[in-house]
C-alpha cells in the first residue's frame, strides 16, 4: 500500500521537476531580451570592452575607472542577498567593473541579516582588504559593523549602499525624495498641458511598512507635482501621515503588490469616477494595479500616472500609454560604475563627495529608447 | 426509562423570563443568520454614508474584488471541513498567473491556460500526495509548499512583474453585463454547494472532519477524498492565478501575498471550525462577502489601512465570539 | 490524611441543589451528604442529574442554588481549584491527563518538584512517582508515555493522581468501565484503604453487582430528583434497579440464550490465526445465527483478533475465511462490503461521527450504496432514521437532525450499531458492547442483537464484562495472554470459572491453548 503510493509520489515529484526544468527554460528565454538592456545602459557600456590581454604592457584603464587602477587592491564586498534581481545586477555591475579596473573582489553574501553582516565583516578583516563596500539591510548594526570593520585599519575605507552607516561609511544610493520629485513634476507638467492644472485627486500608491524610504519617494513625488501645479489643495503632505487631512492627497497602502492594490485603487477610483486624476505611485507593480483599475471602469482617459523603478515590466506602458507619463530609474544596473571607483578613490586618498547619489533619470516616451532600445 | 436522551428533561417551559426567551431564539437561529444580519448592518451603514455604496459600479466592484478570493476559498471551505488546510493556495495561484503570462508570451491563449491549469494541478497533487499518501499534516505540508511554490514563481519570473502578452480578455470581458469572474466565482460557489449537500464525496468530507477514525471504521476511504480536495485546490489556485494576471494585465510572483490568511479568515468567519466537521459554504459566501463590503466601505469613506486592518480583525473575532457565546447559552 | 480534624468523621454535604441548562432545569432541589469512612453510591440512569450533582460539588458547574456544606460550615466552591484545596478530588471517565507527557509527569503536574536553582528536578520527580505507584501497588512505569498506555493503565494512573494529594473526599464516576476485574479489586481495595483513613467516597455507578460490594450507603436518582436512599443493607439488586428504572424491571434481560434458532451457516472461519505479539494459533468460527464472545482481560488478544477481522490489522499467518470467502480482509472499506460490520470500543473517538446528524451517524456505511447516478440525496438519510428509529428506539429530542454527540451513551451506541444493520451486515463484530451505557439501553442493546442473531445475523462480541458475556452468548470463548484457553456453551458455565480461566498465567494459557 504504502510503496504504491510511494511509487506514484515518485513519478509526481519527477514529473514536477520536469516540469520546473521545463519552465527554467523558458526563464532563460524570457530573459534573454532582458540582458542587452542591461549591458547597453549608458552609464557602463565601455565596461564591455575589457581587453583581453594580461601580457606586460597594461592596458589603458577605461573610462569607467576614473584613472583608478586597482592593481594590487583588494576590496570586501558584502551582497545584500542572492535571488532578487535588483541585488543580482547591483552585484553583477559591481565585478564588472572591478574587472575592468583589474580589482579583486571579496565576495560574502549577508544573507538579508545583520547577524550574517557581521561575521562577514570579521571576514574581510581577516584577509586584510583594503576597503568595503557593504550592502547589507540592518541599519541598527551599523555601529557596531563599523567597529567591526576598523578594529585593524582604524581609516579603511568603506562605502554602505541604501543604507547609511554613519559611524564609519559614505552613503552611496538613491535619492528618494529627488527621484520621486523627477516623477511627480513630469505628470505635473502633463497635467498642465493637457488638463490646465485641473486636477481634483491625487493617489499616492504607497506601501506604508517600508517606512522612510516610502515616505521620501511619495512626498517627493507629490512635491513633484506642486512644483508645477502649486495651487491645488496639497495641505500638510510633507509632514507624513496615513492620512492627509483638507487635501486632494489621497495615500493607498497597496502593499507594494499589483494585486494588492488592485481593490484599494479600484475603490478609491469608484468613488471619484468623474474626477481627473493623477496618480504617482512607489513602484511599477502598484502603477500597473492603478492602470488595470482606471480600464476596468473605463476611466482611462481621466487618470494619468507616473512611478518609481523604470521595471521592464513597464517599458512597453511607458511606450505606448499616453496616459503612463513615465517611471524614474534607478539603474542598480550601473551601481558599480560609481561605488567602484569611488572606493579606489577613498582607498588612494583622494576625496569623494558623501552621500553619493545615482544620477536618477526618469524614464519616459521620449527617452526609453535611449536607455532601453526596444527589443 | 422515560427520559434517558440527555441532561435536559423537557421541564415546562412555563415560567420564562423575556430574557429566558430571547436567549433561546439567539440560540435557535442559524449561525448563518447572524452573518447576514452583520453583512446587512455594515451594508445599510455604508449606504447612508457614501452616496457611491449602493451604486451598480460599486456593487460589481465589491464582487470583482472578491471573486479572487470567494473562489479560492470554496475549496478551502471543504478543506477545513475534512480537518485540513492549503496553506499554498496563494501561491500555487501566484506562480500559475506567471506560468499564463509566461507561455501567453509567444504561445496561444488556450495553451497558456492549459499550462495553469495542469501546474496548479501538479501543485494540489504534491500537497495531497504528501498528505494522503505520506500522512504528514497538511498544515505542514502546505507550509512547506507555500514557501516552495512561491519560490518557483520568483525564479520563474527571475523576481519581476510580468506583463500579461496576448489576450487572455475573455476573463475580463462580460456575461450579461457581469465580469466573467464574478460569474465563476457564483458557479463554483453553487457546484461546491451542491456537492456538499447532495454528494457521497461531500458527505465524506463531514465524516472525515467530524472523526477521522470513525469515518474510516465506517469504510470512508479517507486518502482519496483529501487528495481530490487538494486537487481542487490546486486547480483552484491556478483558476485564481488565471483571473488575477488577466485582470490586472501582468503577473507578479509575489501576487495574492496574504491571501492564505484571508481565505483561513473568511472560511472561520463563515462559521467553520478549525477542528473540522463543521462549516457551510453558504457560511464562507457570507464570510467573503462581508470581508469585501468592509474593505470596500472603508475605502469608500478613506478610512486609512491602519485603522481598516483594524476593523477587519475586530469583525472576525466579534463573529466567531458572537457564535462561541451562542453556543455557550446552548449548555454544555 | 495528617491534616485532619479529629472533630468527628467529615460530612460533605449539598442542600436543595438547583441547576438549569439552557432555561431547563436537570436537578430539581437535591439533598445529597456524604461521611468519611463510608462510600456512598449515587445510582441512576444516564441524565438522571447524579453526574450534575458531583459536578457541583467538585466545582465544575455553578449551582443555581442551595448550598454545600462541610461539617455543617457553608463553603465557597466556584472552581475545580476550590473544590481540590478542600481536598476534594474527581475521577471521571474521560481522561484528563495530559497524554504527551510522562506517567511520572503526570503524577506531579501542577506540583512538580524543583531544585535549589528553581528547575525541574527530575530525579526527584521519578523517585516521588515510584514511591506512589508502589504505595499504591501499581505496575506502571514512571517513564511510559502516558498517551501509549492502554485505556485501564490510564484510569488506574487518574486513580494515583487523585490520591497522591491529601484527599479528604474522593469522587470517581464510574470509574470500573474500562477496568478488568484485577483490576477492579485493586481500585476497591484502594477504596476501602481511603475508607479506613476517614475519607468519603462518592461512587457512581450503573454496576449492582459493584455497589453491593463496596458501598455502605445508596442514593437513587431519577429525572433530577433523589428517589430513594438509605443504608445499602436495606436495598436489594432489584430495589436499587426499580428505583433507577422507575418500573417493573423487563424480565427479557436474563439468560436471552435460552432458545433461538439453530446456528447457520459459518460466517467467520478463523484457524490458526496469528499476529505477534498479540495472539498465536487461534481457531475460531462464528456462524449465522449465533453470538459468541471472547471473554478476557484487556491486552488478552481478543481486541487485536477482533481488529483483524475489520481489517484494521494485518494476519502474520493463518486462514480466514468471511462469509464463504476466503482470505484477509485488507480495508475497514473492504470488509463493509464483504459485508462485515464493526462497532469499536471507543464510541466518542472510532465510532461517532460527533458533529454531524443522527441520520448521516445512522446512513455512512451505506452512502455508497444509497447513491444514486453519483448523487446522495439528504432523504436518503432521513429515510434511514425512519427505517431504525422504532426499531432500535433511538430517542433524542430533536429527530433525524439531532447532533449525534447530544445523545445518551446507550442511543449512541444504538446509532453505531444500527449503522451496520442498514449496511446488511453479515457477520457483526462488537467491542465491549455496552460499556458506558445505562441500564435501560443495556437491555435494549442485547434484546436487538438477540433479534437479529435470530434473523440470521453472526455476531462476535469482544467483552471483558463478566455478565454481559453470560447474558447475551451462545457461546463463550476465553482468552488469556494471546490464546484460547477455554470455550463454553450457553448456560454451562459460571462466574468463578470464567475469572479463573481470564485469570490463566503464561503457562496454563500456552499449556491449554498450545
Amino acid at each position: 500500500m504504502m510503496s504504491k503510493s510511494l511509487k506514484r509520489l515518485i513519478a509526481l515529484l519527477a514529473v514536477i521537476a520536469l516540469f520546473v526544468a521545463a519552465c527554467g527554460n523558458d526563464d532563460d528565454a524570457a530573459d534573454e531580451p532582458a540582458a542587452p538592456e542591461a549591458t547597453e545602459a549608458p552609464a557602463a557600456p565601455e565596461a564591455t570592452e575589457a581587453p583581453a590581454p594580461t601580457e606586460p604592457p597594461p592596458p589603458p584603464l577605461p573610462e569607467v575607472c576614473q584613472e583608478q587602477d586597482g592593481t594590487g587592491l583588494k576590496v570586501g564586498y558584502g551582497d545584500l542577498t542572492a535571488g532578487i534581481p535588483f541585488v543580482t545586477q547591483v552585484l553583477d555591475n559591481i565585478n564588472e567593473v572591478a574587472e575592468a579596473c583589474n580589482l579583486e573582489i571579496v565576495y560574502a553574501d549577508n544573507n538579508l541579516d545583520g547577524e550574517t553582516a557581521l561575521e562577514n565583516a570579521r571576514t574581510f578583516v581577516l584577509q586584510d582588504v583594503d576597503g568595503v563596500i557593504e550592502f547589507q539591510i540592518d541599519a541598527g548594526i551599523e555601529a557596531a559593523l563599523c567597529e567591526e570593520l576598523r578594529s585593524e585599519k582604524p581609516d579603511l575605507p568603506v562605502i554602505a549602499i541604501d543604507i547609511a552607516h554613519p559611524s564609519c561609511a559614505l552613503f552611496f544610493g538613491a535619492d528618494n525624495g529627488y527621484a520621486g520629485e523627477l516623477a511627480g513634476e513630469a505628470l505635473g507638467q502633463w497635467a498642465q498641458e493637457n488638463w490646465g492644472c485641473e486636477v481634483d485627486l491625487i493617489v499616492t500608491m504607497e506601501s506604508f511598512v517600508v517606512g522612510q524610504v516610502n515616505i521620501d519617494r511619495a512626498n517627493g513625488m507629490v512635491r513633484g507635482i506642486s512644483n508645477v501645479c502649486s495651487d491645488l489643495a496639497f495641505g500638510d503632505f510633507e509632514n507624513w501621515a496615513p492620512e492627509v487631512s483638507d487635501s486632494i492627497v489621497t495615500r493607498i497602502n497597496g502593499g507594494g503588490t499589483t494585486d494588492g492594490a488592485f481593490p484599494l485603487v479600484l475603490d478609491t477610483f469608484t468613488a471619484n469616477s468623474n474626477a481627473r486624476i493623477l496618480v504617482v505611485s512607489l513602484n511599477d507593480d502598484m502603477g500597473l494595479a492603478a492602470l488595470a483599475a482606471a480600464n476596468e471602469l473605463g476611466i482611462a482617459d481621466n487618470v494619468a500616472i507616473a512611478s518609481q523603478g523604470a521595471d521592464a515590466t513597464i517599458h512597453e506602458e511607458i511606450r505606448e500609454n499616453p496616459n503612463y507619463i513615465g517611471s524614474t530609474g534607478y539603474f542598480p544596473e550601473s551601481y558599480g560604475t560609481y561605488v567602484v571607483p569611488a572606493i579606489m578613490k577613498m582607498i588612494n586618498g583622494i576625496s569623494v563627495p558623501d552621500p553619493l547619489f545615482v544620477d536618477h533619470v526618469l524614464i519616459s516616451e521620449d527617452n526609453i529608447d535611449d536607455y532601453y532600445p526596444a527589443g | 426509562m422515560t427520559t434517558t436522551e440527555t441532561e435536559h428533561p423537557q421541564a415546562g417551559a412555563a415560567g420564562e423570563t423575556l430574557a429566558q426567551r430571547a436567549s433561546r431564539l439567539f440560540i435557535s437561529v442559524p449561525p448563518e443568520a447572524v452573518l447576514l444580519a452583520v453583512l446587512l448592518a455594515m451594508g445599510g451603514w455604508f449606504w447612508n454614508s457614501s452616496e457611491v455604496f449602493m451604486t451598480t459600479i460599486n456593487m460589481r466592484n465589491v464582487l470583482l474584488s472578491v471573486s479572487v478570493l470567494g473562489i479560492l476559498a470554496a475549496p478551502s471551505t471543504l478543506l477545513l471541513i475534512s480537518g485540513n488546510f492549503d496553506l499554498s493556495i496563494a501561491s500555487n495561484a501566484a506562480m500559475c498567473g506567471v506560468a499564463v503570462a509566461m507561455v501567453a508570451d509567444g504561445h496561444s491563449t488556450a495553451l497558456a491556460i492549459f499550462v495553469a491549469v495542469i501546474a496548479g494541478l501538479l501543485a494540489g497533487a504534491l500537497n495531497g500526495l504528501l498528505v494522503s499518501g505520506l500522512g504528514i499534516a497538511s498544515i505542514i505540508v502546505t507550509l512547506g509548499t507555500f514557501q516552495a511554490y512561491r519560490g518557483i514563481a520568483r525564479l520563474m519570473a527571475n523576481g519581476q512583474t510580468i506583463r500579461l502578452r496576448g489576450e487572455i480578455d475573455f476573463i475580463t470581458d462580460r456575461i450579461v453585463g457581469i465580469p466573467t469572474q464574478v460569474v465563476l466565482f457564483i458557479i463554483i460557489t453553487a457546484i461546491t454547494m451542491f456537492v456538499v449537500r447532495y454528494t457521497r464525496f461531500g458527505r465524506a468530507v463531514y465524516a472525515i472532519g467530524s472523526n477521522l477514525v470513525a469515518a474510516r471504521l465506517a469504510g470512508i476511504r479517507q486518502r482519496p477524498t483529501v487528495f481530490v480536495l487538494f486537487l481542487v485546490s490546486g486547480v483552484m489556485a491556478a483558476l485564481a492565478g488565471l483571473i488575477l494576471a488577466s485582470q490586472l494585465d501582468a503577473a507578479s510572483p509575489n501576487a495574492a501575498t496574504g491571501d492564505e490568511l484571508k481565505v483561513v479568515a473568511a472560511v472561520i468567519l463563515g462559521g467553520a471550525s478549525l477542528s473540522g466537521g463543521r462549516g457551510t459554504i453558504i457560511g464562507t459566501l457570507l464570510g467573503v462577502l462581508i470581508l469585501g463590503v468592509l474593505q470596500n466601505g472603508l475605502t469608500l469613506l478613506s478610512v486609512t489601512s491602519f485603522w481598516r486592518d483594524v476593523a477587519t480583525g475586530t469583525v472576525l473575532i466579534a463573529a466567531v465570539g458572537l457564535d462561541r457565546v451562542r453556543v455557550m447559552l446552548g449548555g454544555q | 490524611m495528617e491534616g485532619q480534624p479529629d472533630s468527628g468523621p467529615l460530612r460533605v454535604a449539598g442542600r436543595a441543589l438547583r441547576k438549569s441548562f439552557g432555561g431547563i432545569e436537570v436537578l430539581h432541589g437535591v439533598d445529597l451528604e456524604a461521611v468519611g469512612g463510608r462510600v456512598l453510591a449515587l445510582l441512576g440512569e444516564n441524565g438522571a442529574g447524579k453526574s450534575t450533582a458531583v459536578k457541583i460539588l467538585a466545582g465544575d458547574y455553578r449551582r443555581d442554588s442551595g448550598e454545600i456544606l462541610v461539617n455543617d460550615q457553608p463553603v465557597v466552591i466556584r472552581s475545580p481549584r476550590d473544590a481540590s484545596d478542600l481536598g476534594i478530588r474527581v475521577i471521571y471517565q474521560e481522561f484528563s491527563d495530559a497524554p504527551d507527557l510522562t506517567v511520572s509527569e503526570n503524577l506531579s503536574l501542577g506540583n512538580l518538584p524543583r531544585n535549589r536553582l528553581g528547575l525541574v528536578d527530575w530525579a526527584a520527580m521519578r523517585s516521588d512517582a515510584e514511591a506512589i505507584l508502589d504505595e499504591l501497588g501499581i505496575n506502571l512505569d514512571p517513564k511510559a508515555i502516558v498517551g501509549s498506555l492502554r485505556v485501564a493503565e490510564r484510569q488506574i494512573l487518574e486513580i494515583a493522581r487523585a490520591l497522591a494529594g491529601d484527599a479528604r473526599m474522593l469522587i470517581l464516576d464510574e470509574p470500573t468501565s474500562a477496568l478488568t476485574i484485577e483490576e477492579t479489586q485493586t481500585l476497591f481495595s484502594f477504596i476501602r484503604q481511603l475508607k479506613a483513613q476517614g475519607a468519603a467516597v462518592i461512587y457512581i455507578t450503573h454496576r449492582l453487582d459493584e455497589v453491593e460490594e463496596i458501598a455502605d450507603d445508596v442514593l437513587v436518582f431519577r429525572d433530577g430528583y433523589v428517589v430513594a436512599e438509605g443504608p445499602r443493607s436495606s436495598f436489594t439488586r432489584h430495589d436499587m434497579a426499580e428505583a433507577m428504572v422507575g418500573a417493573k424491571l423487563d424480565e427479557t434481560v436474563a439468560n436471552l440464550h435460552a432458545d433461538h434458532a439453530e446456528p447457520g451457516q459459518p460466517m467467520l472461519e478463523l484457524s490458526g490465526v496469528t499476529i505477534e505479539p498479540f495472539f498465536e494459533n487461534v481457531d475460531l468460527t462464528v456462524r449465522s445465527g449465533e453470538i459468541v464472545s471472547l471473554f478476557g482481560r484487556l491486552g488478552c488478544g481478543s481486541m487485536e483478533l477482533a481488529e483483524s477481522v475489520f481489517g484494521l490489522k494485518r494476519l502474520d499467518s493463518g486462514e480466514m475465511t468471511v462469509a464463504g470467502v476466503e482470505g484477509q480482509v485488507r480495508s475497514p472499506t473492504a470488509a463493509a462490503r464483504r459485508g462485515v460490520g464493526f462497532v469499536p470500543v471507543d464510541r466518542k473517538e472510532e465510532g461517532l461521527l460527533t458533529v454531524l446528524s443522527v441520520a448521516e451517524n445512522l446512513s455512512v456505511a451505506s452512502w455508497s450504496l444509497l447513491t444514486r447516478m453519483g448523487l446522495l440525496s439528504p432523504k436518503a438519510s432521513l429515510k434511514v432514521y425512519e427505517r431504525w428509529q422504532d426499531r432500535l428506539a433511538i430517542r433524542g429530542t430533536r429527530g433525524a437532525r439531532q447532533v449525534v454527540s447530544t445523545l445518551s451513551g446507550g442511543n449512541q451506541q444504538k446509532v453505531v450499531l444500527g449503522r451496520w444493520l442498514e449496511r446488511d451486515s453479515k457477520l457483526l463484530v462488537m467491542a465491549e458492547p455496552t460499556r458506558g451505557v445505562d441500564v435501560g439501553a443495556r437491555a435494549e442493546i442485547y434484546r436487538v442483537l438477540r433479534g437479529f442473531a435470530d434473523e440470521g445475523l453472526a455476531i462476535l462480541v469482544v467483552s471483558s464484562d463478566i455478565e454481559e458475556v453470560l447474558r447475551i452468548s451462545d457461546r463463550i470463548i476465553v482468552m488469556s495472554r494471546g490464546v484460547v484457553v477455554a470455550e463454553h456453551p450457553a448456560g454451562g458455565v459460571d462466574r468463578a470459572r470464567l475469572v479463573r480461566e481470564a485469570a490463566a498465567s503464561h503457562h496454563e494459557a500456552a499449556a491449554t491453548g498450545g
